[in-house]
């Protein structure tokens, strides 16, 4: 089944579209979820508790990349478990380590609590990677986006983890200094 | 911003930037609905319940507004809810007319006005009102003043997508030669389909042939991606558009490149053209596919058209080769050109890679390609300056290894040109059997020690390197690099593949002149009302020179110091003496003199200071935390914080002082009991932001 038929579905709040979800994107929000919880139980509720927002958020939304729209909102839905079951712990997975390594982009100052300012810099992050190689922002986008340890994304590539760790260092670099080029300061 | 943040927006980016990320075979997991969650038909229930409820008010509400002849809407509401806010009043046009348009819109189709407009849409000199809806397919509608009143007179984008005319406010208003006026607007269109991808950006016309209006693509440009093996990435420059028109070889009206460029741009207000996206244009990485450079063939180009499309550009070349023994390290160049009317001198290159190469074939397992980010110039080209071509790449031999050095920058007599922020980039890599194949991989290394990071990239060379055994030297700087070949090829989180330290010779740590130690050395001190306060370490050494920060070099004084106290006199003498901070250097840059660490305030209650105690300057702007201090009884008292204790506190220098409040910044000092607070946090209701208190 094509994207547009499963969106149709839900706009015709057909039930059927939660099937269709989950037969061709199952997999994939399984993946995402468990980069991210590291826990199958855990897992297969937030894939679940997916397929409910994405029953909520369509209509009035209509993706035209469903696949990207439910990689989002697993995401979201996994992060935000993460935080909630890990507020007072640390340690484990890769959520903490993709955080510090985040920390070579930017450094403490103001919360980005304007909305429009959100907007902003989410549209200079797309021209900054935009501008990069395939590669490179593939390696990029599986690590902060997928939750891809560096080994997975090794593998994938068939190169080695000090490939990885030399490329996601170089792009962090380059991002912060793209971004206080394009003026926004930290 | 925080982590956290900048986590979260990362997971807003494009949806093609996670299309093409998405790893295809992934292992089969069960999914099946919770049982405690509720039945999707008892979700759809409920929704359809509101739904029903939030009509029936609507309805009942209308009806008493009809009767009480009230405008439902308030016409300086936000224009999200209502199509009033687009629009001032004119002669011609009133709120209740613009009323009485949207009231047909809601009897005829069921649809709202989302976006009003008072325009003369046809050009005939008459203003019209114009709607766009709420609903893609019910379009956009023109009401024209008649002697019954306010009528429709027309429609268009009336398709699912509206023809992606998002505002009325997109339109612009053009006139051609012959003097023909009409409105164009442009969108971004993006399809994917297992075969063919296309991403168009195109310009369309809202035209009026005297009865009808309708909606004219004008001229579309942007990539089509095909699925084929070669994975297929074809520019396009056409009149006219079609979502349809992607079949590969076939000729929908394209135009050459640079003649669409001057189309576009007789229409001001679309977006800006992009460079050419050509990877995978089925371009084969071979050697033999880099010729040495020879100048004279290279494509001199305008400044204008240089970098935006790559196509007149020299598609590759080498650019230098140096050797090790039967083997060749090559600079490649992909996308050259020059532009010699402006920039004399300079070789434009979109991308840089380095190749292992032997027996005329490239080796190297991984392509190492460097696709420059944007210079101080704005543009994305490396600028490779043409009478030091041979100076890029440094190849040193470490006999069963070697190191290669990249190095970029603009040479010294350019420098002006950019100022001191621009795009440089050095690296180390190295040429080492990997397993039983030669490799070529880059280097991470702990440049710590010379103000770098404890795992990453080296600070920036010079090109005066020389080396003896392990060790590279970058005389300039006074900075030695030693390699570590046995961990090259593994991972450098677990052992640097090399280590920085500075030489003995370093022209920046003369100790006669910029390392001073010190038993006892004032940081700094101020007066604050009768007493004076110091902030003095034991054991300081003071380092003045080069650094590493935020691999920039710069001119900075570093201070270590292993043992601070704070210091309180009263009438020259010493009444009492606080322990503040162990060991922590202080770096601060881009001035000779040390700046201050105390900043004292005097408030209706009480006296006090704040006490900095991690300081950065860098491009102008400050990251500081600090502690509060009052001064009671004749002594310093540390200030304990309130509500959110975890996070560290941070004023700026700058922050003013509220005598009669008590308050610096944004933070308020109860000197009763010794405690400061953000108003924010003492309220019980209150939910912290990730990072919210570090504004000041």
């Amino acid at each position: 089944m094509t994207d547009s038929e499963i969106v149709s579905l839900f706009w015709e709040r057909n039930e059927g579209a939660i099937s269709a979800v989950s037969e061709k994107y199952g997999k994939y929000c399984a993946k995402i979820a468990r980069n991210i919880l590291h826990n199958e139980q855990e897992t297969e509720e937030c894939v679940n508790d997916t397929y409910m927002r994405a029953w909520e958020k369509i209509p009035p939304e209509k993706p035209k990349m469903l696949s990207a729209f439910i990689a989002k909102l697993t995401r979201n839905m996994a992060i935000d478990r993460y935080r909630h079951e890990h507020a007072e712990k640390r340690g484990g997975g890769e959520i903490p380590l993709i955080l510090e390594e985040l920390g070579d982009c930017i450094s403490d100052g103001c919360s980005v609590e304007a909305t429009a300012e959100r907007r902003e810099i989410i549209s200079a992050i797309n021209k900054f990677l935009g501008r990069l190689s395939s590669k490179n922002r593939i390696i990029f986008v599986s690590r902060y986006c997928y939750c891809e340890s560096a080994r997975e994304i090794s593998l994938r590539f068939g190169i080695s983890e000090n490939s990885v760790c030399v490329s996601l260092s170089r792009t962090r670099k380059a991002l912060r200094e793209y971004l206080i080029k394009e003026g926004f300061e930290f | 911003m925080k982590n956290n943040e900048l986590f979260d927006i990362l997971g807003e980016i494009d949806d093609r930037f996670y299309e093409e990320a998405r790893e295809e075979d992934i292992e089969a997991m069960p999914i099946r609905l919770k049982a405690e969650k509720p039945p999707v038909w008892q979700i759809v229930a409920k929704a359809a319940a509101c739904v029903a409820l939030v009509a029936a008010v609507g309805f009942v509400a209308a009806y008493f507004i009809n009767k009480i002849d009230v405008l439902p809407y308030n016409p300086n509401e936000n224009s999200e809810n209502s199509g009033y806010a687009e629009y001032t009043e004119s002669n011609n046009f009133s709120v209740m007319d613009i009323y009485e348009c949207n009231k047909e819109l809601s009897t005829k189709y069921g649809v709202q006005s989302r976006n009003t407009r008072i325009m003369d849409i046809n050009f005939d000199g008459i203003d019209e009102i114009v709607m766009l809806t709420k609903a893609p397919s019910v379009g956009v509608h023109v009401f024209s003043r008649t002697v019954d009143g306010m009528r429709e007179t027309g429609v268009f984008a009336q398709d699912e997508n509206r023809s992606y005319l998002e505002s009325l406010d997109d339109l612009y208003e053009y006139k051609d030669e012959n003097g023909k006026r009409y409105w164009y607007y442009g969108f971004r269109y993006q399809d994917y389909d297992s075969e063919i991808k296309m991403d168009a950006n195109v310009a369309a016309a809202v035209k009026f042939d005297g009865k009808k209006y309708y909606i004219e693509h004008l001229l579309s440009h942007g990539l089509l991606m095909y699925n084929t093996p070669q994975r297929l990435n074809i520019n396009f420059y056409r009149i006219g558009w079609n979502s349809d028109e992607r079949e590969f070889g076939v000729d929908y009206n394209d135009v050459p490149n640079v003649e669409f460029y001057e189309l576009w741009h007789k229409y001001p207000g679309l977006d800006e053209m992009h460079c050419e996206n050509y990877s995978n244009d089925g371009f084969e990485y071979k050697l033999e596919n880099y010729p040495m450079i020879e100048m004279d063939k290279v494509p001199d180009l305008s400044s204008e058209f240089g970098y935006l499309f790559p196509s007149l550009e020299m598609r590759a070349a080498t650019i230098d080769v140096k050797k090790w023994g039967p083997y060749e390290l090559r600079l490649l160049g992909e996308f050259i050109h020059t532009e010699s009317a402006e920039n004399p001198g300079v070789l434009y290159v979109e991308s840089l890679t380095l190749a292992l190469c032997k027996d005329g074939k490239i080796i190297t397992t991984e392509w190492f390609h460097l696709a420059c980010m944007a210079t101080a110039g704005g543009r994305d080209r490396y600028e490779l300056y043409t009478d030091m071509l041979d100076e890029y790449i440094q190849l040193f031999d470490l006999n069963s290894s070697a190191v290669a050095v990249f190095n970029y920058d603009l040479p010294e007599r350019k420098k002006h040109y950019s100022g001191i922020d621009f795009d440089n980039e050095s690296t180390f890599l190295a040429i080492f059997n990997n397993n039983g194949d030669m490799t070529l991989e880059a280097l991470m290394g702990n440049t710590s020690a010379t103000g770098g990071s404890s795992v990453g990239y080296n600070v920036h060379l010079s090109h005066k390197l020389e080396t003896n055994g392990n060790i590279i030297t970058d005389v300039n700087n006074g900075i030695m690099y030693c390699f570590y070949p046995q961990y090259f090829g593994g991972n450098p989180w677990d052992n640097p593949q090399f280590v920085s330290s500075y030489t003995s010779e370093n022209p920046n740590t003369d100790p006669k002149d910029d390392i001073k130690t010190f038993d006892e050395y004032v940081i700094d001190t101020d007066k604050i009302g009768e007493y004076t306060v110091k902030l003095v370490g034991r054991d300081v050494t003071v380092t003045s020179g080069m650094h590493d920060v935020w691999a920039v070099m710069k001119h900075c004084t570093q201070i270590e110091y292993s043992n601070v106290s704070l210091v309180l006199e009263k009438n020259g003498a010493v009444i009492t003496a606080v322990s503040v901070k162990e060991q922590l250097p202080i770096i601060v840059c881009e001035t000779e003199v040390l700046s201050s660490f105390i900043k004292p305030f005097e408030m209706k209650d009480g006296v006090g200071f704040i006490l900095y105690t991690d300081l950065n300057y860098m491009h102008d702007v400050t990251f500081e935390q600090c502690d509060l201090y009052m001064l009671k009884s004749d002594k310093p008292i540390k200030l304990v914080r309130t509500g959110e204790q975890h996070w560290s506190t941070q004023i700026s220098r700058g922050a003013e002082v509220d005598y009669n409040s008590n308050k610096i910044g944004s933070y308020v000092i109860d000197f009763s009991n010794g405690t400061y607070y953000l108003p924010q946090e003492a309220s019980d209701d209150h939910v912290m932001a990730s990072g919210a208190n570090y504004c000041y």
